[in-house]
């Protein structure tokens, strides 16, 4: 795991509260009544230690790639759901609509995570439309960390918290960066704190 | 004794289980040296190092596995292998090397053949993800699909 001093984890989780404050809202308007989000934690977790933070279980999420073109730094933006059921019980009533819910659930996360991360750093990122994923988490950020392993070794996952009224369930956003996006992340992270 | 090994990471274990988690396009290479009685377990993300040695890469991987063994005396000559994983996860994400699992075992497959060692048997390609179990006083592997699948390879 890459140490980070307490300011840094602090910046970082900052960028996680903005990018799903703004998702908190969206969902607030569209489903008419208050849900909050939060992300109380964050970690830096290297590929060879992925399995201590997720396990074997099958998991719902949805991949966004992003693209910065002006400076050619790429990532991916893994979102997963280990209490599926319960995120689509809290938001709506018929569970048939699990997948649809989930996916919808992603988009505006993935956007409002996008944007966040992008204001906060001053680049312009495009995202991908995104894509339902659905196995082991390890699974899916191993085939999205293949794509730049080359010139990676690290994941930053936001430990997030969906709740409406008391009720809670953890979302977990993992952002899979490029050497030259995440050292500009903490960069950035470390002049802004 | 259960080992969990890493993405990117090969280890060796004379007696217990190695095991690893959620092998998607990546790609498991279970090596057995069967006089020894003892096994190596690699998780492997990418075809080739391009002379940087490290277990990230199938071809690495297996030379370190193949190393690790001899240093505890073995021998290659009595070394098999079994591999699994190189599965396609996405089927309509627009990712730009979505054939990587092909190319692992593609590797893994050569560089196999260079140092003499056969593949005795092998779980590769589909769409689901694998967890495996190397049982290593035996050879055996376990594989769990995520779907629930139990294959023994």
């Amino acid at each position: 795991m890459v140490e980070l001093k307490s300011e840094e984890v602090d910046a970082l989780r900052e960028l996680g509260n903005i990018g799903v404050a703004h998702a908190a809202t969206s969902l607030s308007t569209m489903l008419g009544r208050m849900v909050e989000m939060s992300v109380p934690n964050v970690l830096i977790v290297s590929f060879s230690e992925l399995h201590e933070h997720f396990g074997d279980q099958v998991v719902v999420g949805v991949v966004t790639a992003l693209e910065d073109v002006e400076n050619g730094r790429t990532g991916y933006l893994y979102i997963s759901f280990p209490e599926a059921k319960k995120v689509a019980g809290l938001l709506i009533d018929d569970e048939s609509l699990l997948d649809s819910t989930i996916m919808e659930l992603g988009n505006i996360l993935s956007s409002s995570f996008c944007n966040a991360i992008a204001d906060m750093l001053g680049i312009m990122l495009i995202p991908s439309p995104p894509s339902l994923a659905e196995d082991a988490s390890i699974a899916i950020v191993e085939v999205i960390a293949a794509q730049i392993a080359e010139k990676s070794e690290n994941v930053i996952i936001f430990e997030t918290e969906l709740k409406e009224n008391e009720n809670a369930v953890r979302i977990f956003i993992t952002l899979v960066p490029d050497e030259k996006f995440l050292s500009y992340i903490l960069k950035m992270l470390g002049m802004l704190g | 004794m259960e080992i969990v090994v890493g993405i990117g990471e090969a280890k060796i274990s004379r007696n217990g289980v190695l095991k690893t988690i959620g092998l998607g396009s990546c790609l498991g290479i279970a090596i057995y040296e069967m006089k020894l009685k003892a096994g190596a377990l690699a998780h492997a993300m990418l075809p080739k190092s391009n002379g940087f040695k490290s277990a990230k890469y199938v071809d690495s991987a297996i030379e370190i596995s193949v190393e690790a063994l001899e240093n505890l005396g073995g021998d290659r000559r009595n070394m098999v292998a079994k591999i699994a994983g190189g599965a396609q996860i996405f089927k309509h994400l627009t990712l730009e090397n979505l054939k990587i699992g092909d190319r692992n075992l593609e590797v893994a497959r050569e560089s196999l053949k260079e140092l003499g060692i056969r593949i005795i048997s092998e779980d590769t390609g589909g769409n689901v993800g694998r967890t495996l179990y190397f049982f290593v006083e035996d050879g055996r592997v376990l594989l769990k699909y995520s779907n629930g699948i139990e294959l023994w390879i």
